[in-house]
């Protein structure tokens, strides 16, 4: 029986990798958006038309949940909890 | 031989690697060790001859020296297991391990880099697989990992055989 410290590491270790994925994509989008907005090209036709603010909108709402806030330092404290050994098998075992 | 004194003394380099589920050879600041995964058993196999002045009378008692790798909480479980090899006792053709003997609950240094030393016991007879003076053996230790709770690898850096 695996004990639970290493089931909740799994649960750790695999979320926290994953936040740090959606961190570093977040930061790509928001710096193309700022290119984006500078060159401010036409949008017709295209499946930006009329959703730029909404995409916008979504892409700080993204932000928000995995960089600041209450969120924020829970993935930090998860991120900073991560065991590079455990090699996150120990919900695979049950 | 006197009660304590030194039998044999293993390090990471005289593993004999299992076929499947070998713990892994690595350095922690250039010192030698053995990993241990947390939630699969892996092993390690140290061989030997026992010395002429092995008594064969109390047995004899196995030092891990250990450290973890990033965990200073919860607790580690090791087993040992002698297996004889001997004067035409064994057919190295198959493994013969006897069962094994354990030291468990152990609570881990609460500085991750600190060694460790932990001891099983094993009374002169069938828990050494009957191994007496001038027989070779050998010795399989794993990180019961299926039972114990600290996360992280544990890592040996030498194994110690004393005369109980």
């Amino acid at each position: 029986m695996i004990a639970d410290t290493k089931k909740c590491q799994t649960m750790i270790n695999i979320t926290a990798q994953q936040i740090l994925i959606i961190r570093a994509a977040v930061d790509v989008m928001k710096q193309i958006r700022a290119i984006f907005l500078t060159i401010n090209p036409d949008t017709t036709g295209t499946p930006l038309e009329g959703n730029v603010q909404l995409v916008n909108t979504a892409l700080n709402d993204l932000d928000t949940t995995v960089n600041e806030g209450v969120d924020g330092a829970v993935w930090d404290a998860m991120i900073a909890a991560i065991v590079p050994t455990h090699r996150n098998k120990a919900l695979e075992e049950e | 031989m006197a009660s304590g004194d030194t039998l044999c003394r293993f390090g990471p380099l005289h593993n004999e690697p299992t076929a499947t589920l070998a713990a892994l050879w690595g350095v922690r600041n250039q010192h030698p060790i053995l990993s241990f995964d947390d939630t699969t058993n892996w092993y390690c196999v140290f061989s030997d001859v026992m010395p002429q002045n092995y008594a064969g009378t109390t047995g004899v008692t196995v030092y891990i020296h250990y450290a973890m790798a990033s965990a200073v909480a919860d607790t580690v479980d090791w087993d040992a297991a002698f297996e004889r090899i001997g004067d035409q006792q064994l057919d190295i053709d198959g493994d013969s391990f006897a069962a094994v003997q354990s030291v468990d609950n152990t609570t881990v240094p609460g500085t991750a880099g600190l060694v460790d030393i932990v001891s099983i016991a094993f009374t002169d007879g069938a828990q050494m697989d009957s191994v007496a003076k001038g027989e070779s053996f050998r010795i399989k230790i794993n990180r019961d990992a299926a039972s114990d709770d600290a996360t992280g690898d544990a890592q040996i850096l030498k194994v110690e055989i004393r005369e109980t």
